[in-house]
């Protein structure tokens, strides 16, 4: 028993000494920090033309591009040069980075493009030549929209009220351009992870790179195509629930009442129907589905807004694996709705604090930033910036595809925020 | 806490009858136990337990509880504003000849302490132990910290007329509870082992002992009150952070610290008939890391410490009631900063946190040069009658953040000096003391390259504690006793002293404008 005893002891300090031993040779590798030079490489797909031609980007695009290396976690930004081949260079500490190109350039037939673009969570390390980062397979890949979407998130009220409130959510949609545009079929989907984390998730090969987002749960406004029109500078609401909030959340509720809102997303609980406001039906949802309510994440979800072009029914066979459904690598096979980034009108990224920018899930073509409250249950909403006016005094928003500069933190959560317009079928329950 | 409580009192009871059990009577008092403190040159200034054998220190032995309270706001910035506390304190020992002259020595220290209205730490029970990596919050809070520290020395008797060995056990278990959120309850232990060798040769004798030593620290900060989150800062240098919410996103609140110390120690001494030398030289290697999670650790960093402890210590004796004492130090403590880049890889079965690199980010160097002397004279016991002493300290620190290139260097000297009269009156002795200092700035720089110069953390605690360095002072004290002899047995003594201090700042600039601190020690006990 005792030569036991003699084994077990001698091997747990031999064990002991092992780690200690490690634990300090390893610190005394580190080595004084050093700036490293660091090369990406930039793509930007080909465009498109009128008669649906493809052709190269202009070639003083490249050179004319604004990247930008931020180092999230310590909130450094560093500019980078980018040549003539599309390679970005700068002077790095060693970090882990978001390579962000934001740019607004004309094309030869005089459209605007934005051109963003995000290589997400790279770490930098070493030294990457300007030759290294041309055979690379690295890059961030820009595909050119042309600006000015026509419909954008105007507020989103996410974060809820004091007292873990959080039926009084709402996200309002406005029209920007000078157009009529017709809501029939619109869709608004709640993008994927749904709950914002650095562990991004894993989508299939064949799904390439920043070419979909994928979504948990999609609403969408059904019609023929001519029921819902809304004018430029009128805006619609969706809420969780069209309620008086003050008289439920006992006065927490930062917002009065969301009964002015267009439609419910309601999801069956007999006791938080409003009868007077439409109900905009669930077309996809991924996993177990809350009869409760439909409820985002407080912390900070990501949106898009697209239009198939037709009406959508759950369950149906329009939602197919890989065509317009796909399963995470390595999970179980649950399904998300894959929408391709072409189609998606706007999106919003939302973060649980400004700091969380490892946790981006929208292609950085789409929103090559995040907006924040900095908190949850704090009562505070994100609403876009005002860029100019039109002739008739309504606002024209900002939209630079970048939610950190596009959107700001409003104390006091307001639906149609700047008195914009409401369509004339706003809030009717249709006969 | 109760634990605590449970582990107080059985370390109590094993100090004292450990000790009291093998006394030799000896008139005893609290003035001739520093007595014999500071004529000890191996025990009070190396780690060598063996080395004590040589100082043959007769036996003592002394408990006592004491009460401390700590008022003003000329401080660093993460200490509190009013703090009060009290403990329980025991210590003795000495060569014990009925244990064949082998020296045994062991102490008991327990200390409860209510800190008020701290600021910017949600993570360390003493947030300036030279950790730059820890979490910050900005609501001023209350901390209850409690702790025990055990341990002894034993030596054996000279063995062949040359070999003494000696061993050193020290355990030290602290709790820190912040009362405000987020509010974590930490846990400290640490455990040191010190083994020792004395080769002696006549009057000389040289010694060499190992230390290693094992610490543990870790705290959730976390939110009582859920509704809210609270914003904190994860702070990995001044003045460099990255900001989160406790309670919102995926910010971890916990900080575990892990540290692990290697070092040793070589000693030479001459003990002529007065004259008596001690020649030490100490070096020590820590490495800690921290990191924010148990099952999925995370490293937040790494400290890699190098500390040098050279000093020579002299003891002259003039004649039978009069000696001098002098010492020299020279102090280098250099801590690196280190910091990883790492990505969180779910490909393998276990999800977890890769390193991709590290470098060290930071370096905080401290570096004294100390000198002191004092004069003591003897009465016809064994306490003194006078004692005098003066002392020059200087000590530059320097603190530098790589990348973004920032700077701090502050240079001060010390300027101190005590006196203290001990009056007996028979079986009666008071003691009265009265000490005074200066504290004079020589220079300091500091410049800042990071994107957080309007923070409040970096306003509030950065600057302020820079301006705090900087400051000029003058410090103040006394010191009364009574000692009653004979309470107990002959050789026992009662005593009740009090000790105040106060510093008061002298050069404030417009925005830092401190004021001045006091620090009260009431003590009363038993010395055998």
């Amino acid at each position: 028993m005792k030569r036991y005893i003699y084994y077990i002891a001698t091997f747990t300090a031999m064990l002991f000494a092992t780690s200690c031993a490690e634990m300090m040779n390893e610190a005394r590798e580190a080595e004084v920090v050093e700036l490293i030079d660091v090369a990406y490489k930039i793509n930007i797909r080909e465009l498109t033309t009128s008669e649906g031609d493809k052709v190269a980007a202009p070639a003083d695009w490249y050179q004319n591009l604004e990247v930008t290396f931020v180092n999230f976690a310590e909130q450094i930004e560093t500019k980078a040069k980018v040549n003539a081949d599309g390679i970005a260079q700068a002077n790095v500490i060693p970090g882990i980075y978001n390579i962000v190109v934001r740019s607004i350039l004309p094309s030869e037939e005089g459209i605007n493009y934005i051109l963003n673009g995000l290589a997400q969570n790279t770490p930098l390390t070493k030294n990457i030549s300007v030759e290294e980062a041309a055979e690379s397979t690295s890059e961030v890949l820009i595909t050119p929209i042309i600006k000015d979407s026509p419909l954008v998130f105007k507020e989103l009220f996410y974060a809820g009220s004091e007292g873990w409130y959080f039926r009084d959510q709402f996200y309002e949609v406005y029209n920007n351009t000078n157009k009529v545009i017709y809501l029939d079929h619109l869709c608004f989907a709640n993008l994927v992870p749904e709950f914002p984390t650095p562990t991004l998730p894993e989508w299939p090969a064949v799904d390439g790179v920043d070419n979909y987002a994928y979504a948990v749960t999609v609403w969408q406004i059904k019609g023929d195509g001519d029921d819902y029109p809304l004018a430029p500078g009128e805006s619609i609401v969706f809420a969780q629930e069209a309620a008086n909030h003050i008289e439920i959340s006992g006065g927490t509720s930062i917002v009065n009442s969301t009964t002015s809102v267009d439609f419910e997303c309601w999801t069956g609980n007999q006791q938080r129907i409003n009868a007077e406001i439409p109900d905009v039906p669930y077309v996809f949802w991924s996993g177990y589905i809350n009869k409760m309510m439909w409820m985002v994440t407080v912390d900070g979800p990501a949106m898009a807004l697209y239009q198939p072009g037709k009406n959508l029914e759950f369950g149906s066979d329009y939602w197919q694996e890989g065509v317009t459904t796909s399963a995470q690598v390595g999970s179980s096979g649950q399904q998300y709705a894959r929408i391709p980034i072409e189609d998606i009108l706007d999106a919003a990224e939302c973060i649980p604090t400004s700091n969380d920018l490892n946790m981006k899930r929208i292609p950085g073509v789409l929103d090559s930033g995040a907006a924040s409250v900095d908190g949850f249950y704090n009562g505070k909403s994100v609403a876009r910036k005002i860029d100019s006016y039109r002739e008739d005094g309504s606002p024209i928003f900002q939209d630079t595809n970048n939610s950190t500069a596009d959107f700001e933190v409003c104390s006091d959560p307001t639906i149609r925020r700047y008195n914009v317009g409401r369509p004339a079928w706003g809030g009717k329950v249709s006969e | 806490m109760k634990s605590i409580n449970k582990y107080t009192f059985f370390a109590l009871a094993l100090t004292f009858i450990s000790t009291a059990a093998l006394a030799q009577q000896e008139e005893s008092s609290l003035q001739s136990i520093e007595r014999k403190k500071m004529e000890s040159l191996w025990f009070s200034n190396s780690d060598n337990a063996a080395g004590a054998q040589l100082d043959n220190m007769s036996y003592y032995s002394q408990l006592g509880i004491n009460y401390n309270q700590t008022k003003g706001d000329f401080k660093r910035t993460q200490l509190g504003d009013n703090n009060n506390g009290y403990g329980f304190s025991t210590d003795g020992g000495g060569v014990m000849e009925n244990l064949k002259g082998m020296f045994l020595w062991g102490y008991f220290d327990y200390s409860r302490e209510k800190v008020r209205d701290a600021s910017f730490n949600a993570s360390l029970i003493d947030p300036l132990r030279g950790t730059p990596f820890y979490i910050a919050d900005q609501n001023l809070s209350n901390w209850i910290n409690q702790s025990y520290k055990l341990g002894m020395k034993g030596a054996t008797p000279i063995l062949g007329n040359h070999w003494i060995v000696g061993l050193g056990l020290d355990y030290e278990n602290a709790q820190g509870a912040k009362q405000m959120d987020p509010r974590p309850n930490v846990l400290m232990s640490k455990f040191t082992v010190t083994p020792s060798l004395v080769f002696k040769a006549n009057k000389h004798a040289i010694g060499a002992n190992f230390q290693y030593f094992s610490r543990r620290e870790d705290g959730l900060a976390a939110n009582s009150v859920s509704i809210n989150t609270q914003p904190v800062w994860e702070v990995v240098a001044p003045g460099f952070y990255d900001a989160g919410e406790i309670g919102g996103g995926t910010l971890s609140g916990l900080r575990d610290y892990n540290a692990n110390s290697l070092g040793g120690g070589l000693q030479y001494s001459f003990a002529g008939e007065s004259f008596s030398l001690l020649l030490a030289a100490k070096y020590a290697f820590a490495v800690e890391d921290v990191n924010n999670n148990y099952t999925q650790p995370k490293k937040i960093g790494t400290t890699k410490e190098d500390i040098w402890d050279l000093s020579a210590n002299l003891k002259w004796q003039l004649d039978k009631n009069n000696t001098m004492f002098a010492k020299a130090q020279y102090y280098d403590r250099s801590i690196d900063g280190i910091e990883y880049v790492q990505v969180w890889d779910n490909s393998h079965e276990v999800a977890k946190w890769v390193i991709l690199s590290k470098n060290i980010r930071s370096n905080f160097s401290t570096k004294q040069v100390n000198f002191n002397l004092d004069y003591m004279n003897l009465d016809s016991g064994n306490a003194y009658r006078w004692l005098a002493g003066v002392n020059i300290n200087y000590e530059k620190l320097a603190d530098v953040y790589y990348l973004p290139l920032s700077e701090q260097q502050v240079e001060n000297i010390y300027l101190g000096a005590n006196l203290k009269r001990n009056f007996t009156f028979g079986k009666n002795m008071i003691l009265a003391g009265v000490n005074g200092g200066l504290k004079n700035n020589l220079g300091g720089s500091r410049s800042y390259s990071g994107n957080h110069a309007e923070s409040k953390i970096y306003t509030d605690m950065v600057l302020r504690d820079y301006h705090f360095l900087l400051n000029n002072a003058y410090s103040v004290g006394g010191e009364l006793s009574y000692t009653r002899k004979g309470i107990v047995g002959n050789n026992s003594s009662l005593f009740v002293s009090a000790t105040i201090d106060h510093t008061k700042a002298t050069s404030c600039p417009k925005d830092y404008n401190f004021g001045g601190r006091t620090y009260l020690i009431v003590k009363a006990g038993l010395t055998f």
